[in-house]
């Protein structure tokens, strides 16, 4: 097993191809370092300049007076395989290649990524990439991407991403506060995965106390039987979501038996999640909602739901959801069915989902979302609450971000909230803001998040 | 006419004839030696031999003709069934013989297998696969000749835990006719989930993953009392 740690949390950084001109992907990966506030000493390795952003500059790594943990490489492709060789010279322990041009573009860069793989083999040099818009780790500051994050949020996510520069995206959508904000510790990018892969981050995140909970967006799995035994065993305290596309890929082979044409690798992926207790995520909506709902909030008990309506038609609409995503309808207490009955009219039965649109007219809008939330929140017969809610101006009321504070920190309950109409929908929003309530676009998107959630921890 | 039981020896044997399918006489006695149910059956060589095996197996039987290279027997008209009396088992293994000549015209017809008829409504497939990039892996899920387009199977890596089996048994649509359906009683689950063991069991024996690629029970028969491989193919490591 080998230990990541000069690759993820390095003491010293150097980067070669690094330059003063922000035009160019090594001045602003440079620039990044620096304005991030890296924790410890950063060379640049540039032939002509003496300082690059107040950083004293070398013309080569043999210059740089200590032997240093990482190197990025951002370099014409041509000169990637030299840089590598002097890393190993010069006693770094690992190397992250932001160049693209090889297994992804043509014949010659596989050869060429081939050689790369056989060099870090046998040096023992930690390799990350090609291709990747590199790392980040907010808690040593390491913001090493060619991709500029200003907003970017410290937290217990983890992600291992096998790409190039979808990660940088993802994490420019999730930090620009279109959606609630997810707060990011660690983004290990590894490109074309020549050698660090998802086993290693695995071992390395297990004994991360950082690392709350683990994303992974992979392409492939290098050793199956070894990621999955780790990842049953880290699952426990940390949940693990992995986006792997290639669902639909043709996985059809000429086969003498019926078993060799059924045994695609998304098939048998597939079925080693389920078996292993990875939740798999369809899309990179599903799979930002789920590490959210696991970050946000404290682990389900079982999957049984309780849903608080204020419109008929998303009842149904959730129960027709839960019941497809592998989640029960819980059945309520008698206490629960009574506090319920208190806002209802006599002729209204409580049921689940409970729909109580009916008592803002009886009781206003406070009181109802008060009593109706209150009773699912506290029935011990729900393990997860969904909250499908209307704020139109009659449902509306000052307290509702209260509300939902004081019951997230009473309860301790798992909750996902979806917010349709109104102006309200972006107030509600906004007073939920740091409440760890995870707010959800759509009801799919809502209990896909809380099945996913199951999923990872049960 | 007697198989050996043990793989190394049933490996070598097919090795040594260029083949790396086991027949199904073969495939069978090593599947009923490791304790996985079969249908009672004989092999014969010859067609005049075909009614003592009826009159010791007891009609209806089931004949499929045995050839090395024989691979896509139904496609060959080469399984006839269900057979009522032993007259109508011989007859029906000349009929297969000729058929099977014409489909292919240089095979070598070794003899017939001679089977108990043990009709299977629906049909499951159930498979251990050594994996290239997986290792072994178990698949479960429902048979039949659609089985490619309706893929109602599932997957999981071997050994299996008890609530892998029980996975396997729930995971798809399809398995709920395992609890019957439309007035049938319910099938033994029991029965499915110890054939499961007993593949999971193989998974973990350094012969069975040197010298296989695959065994596959298809299609799988279950009953309200058994689970029986009504036909296996076990195919060797290349």
């Amino acid at each position: 097993m080998r230990d990541l740690t000069p690759l993820v949390a390095p003491r010293s950084i150097a980067v070669i191809g690094a330059s003063a001109n922000p035009t160019k992907s090594g001045g602003v990966l440079f620039d990044n370092l620096v304005k991030g506030n890296f924790h410890g000493p950063l060379y640049p390795i540039n032939r002509t300049a003496t300082q690059i952003m107040g950083k004293a500059a070398y013309p080569t790594l043999a210059d740089v007076p200590e032997k240093v943990d990482l190197v990025y490489i951002v370099l014409p492709q041509q000169h990637v395989e030299d840089a590598v060789k002097q890393c190993i010279a010069a006693g770094a322990r690992a190397a992250c290649i932001i160049t693209a041009g090889f297994s992804e573009a043509s014949q010659k860069g596989r050869g060429d990524e081939e050689r790369l793989r056989e060099i870090a083999r046998t040096s023992g040099l930690l390799l990350a990439g090609p291709n990747t818009i590199g790392m980040v780790n907010a808690e040593v500051g390491m913001m090493g991407s060619f991709v500029n994050f200003p907003r970017w949020e410290n937290g217990g996510v983890s992600f291992f991403t096998q790409t190039g520069i979808f990660t940088g995206a993802v994490m420019l959508h999730v930090m620009s506060g279109a959606t609630q904000r997810l707060p990011v510790g660690k983004s290990i990018d590894v490109g074309n995965k020549v050698d660090v892969d998802e086993l290693d981050f695995l071992n390395f995140v297990a004994d991360d106390p950082a690392t709350k909970v683990i994303g992974l967006y992979i392409e492939s799995i290098r050793s199956p039987r070894e990621f999955f035994d780790k990842a049953r065993e880290v699952r426990k305290s940390k949940p693990i979501v992995v986006l792997k596309p290639g669902r639909t890929r043709d996985g059809a082979r000429a086969s003498a038996s019926h078993t060799g044409s059924l045994a695609s690798d998304n098939d048998i992926l597939d079925g080693a999640l389920r078996q292993y207790g990875i939740a798999r995520a369809d899309d990179e909506d599903e799979f930002l909602n789920a590490l959210r709902a696991l970050v946000m909030l404290p682990k389900p008990r079982g999957r049984r739901v309780g849903i608080a309506t204020t419109s008929g038609a998303l009842g149904v609409i959730s129960t027709d959801l839960l019941v497809e995503n592998g989640l029960e309808l819980a059945t309520f207490e008698p206490a629960t069915l009574g506090a319920m009955r208190a806002i209802l009219p006599d002729w209204l039965e409580p049921a689940n989902p409970f729909d109580f649109w009916i008592s803002i007219d009886v009781k206003g809008p406070r009181e109802a979302h008060e009593i109706g939330l209150t009773a699912l929140f506290a029935d011990p017969n729900i393990d997860l609450v969904l909250c499908t809610l209307l704020a139109p101006g009659n449902a509306d009321f000052p307290e509702f971000g209260e509300l939902l504070r004081h019951l997230r920190r009473t309860y301790d309950k798992p909750v996902a909230v979806v917010i349709y109409g109104g102006e309200a929908e972006q107030r509600w929003t906004a007073d939920l803001e740091g409440a760890d309530v995870p707010i959800f676009k759509t009801t799919r998107a809502g209990v896909r998040a809380l099945s996913l959630m199951v999923d990872a921890t049960m | 006419m007697q198989s050996p039981t043990d793989i190394a020896t049933l490996a070598a044997t097919a090795r040594a004839q260029r083949r790396n399918v086991l027949t199904e006489p073969e495939a069978k006695a090593f599947l009923h030696a490791q304790g996985i149910p079969v249908p009672p059956g004989r092999v014969v060589r010859t067609a005049a031999e075909a009614p003592a095996a009826v009159n010791a197996i007891g009609a209806p039987v089931v004949v499929k003709a045995v050839a090395h290279q024989l691979t896509h027997k139904t496609e060959a008209g080469a399984v006839m069934f269900p057979i009522d009396s032993p007259a109508a088992a011989e007859a029906a293994c000349r009929t297969i013989a000729s058929r099977v000549v014409a489909y292919q015209p240089d095979i070598v017809l070794e003899g017939f297998l001679v089977e108990a008829y043990r009709p299977a409504q629906p049909e499951w497939i159930l498979a251990l696969r050594n994996d290239p990039s997986f290792g072994p892996v178990i698949m479960f899920g429902l048979g039949g000749i659609y089985v490619e387009i309706l893929r109602q199977v599932s997957f999981r890596l071997a050994p299996l835990r008890s609530e892998d089996i029980e996975a396997l048994l729930t995971e798809r649509p399809a398995m709920r006719l395992l609890s019957g359906a439309r007035g049938a009683a319910p099938r033994n689950r029991r029965a499915v989930a110890d054939v499961l063991r007993r593949l999971s069991d193989l998974s973990q024996q350094p012969t069975v993953i040197r010298e296989l690629s695959e065994i596959e029970l298809n299609p799988l028969a279950v009953t309200e009392t058994s689970a029986l491989a009504l036909d296996a193919l076990i195919v060797l490591r290349s």
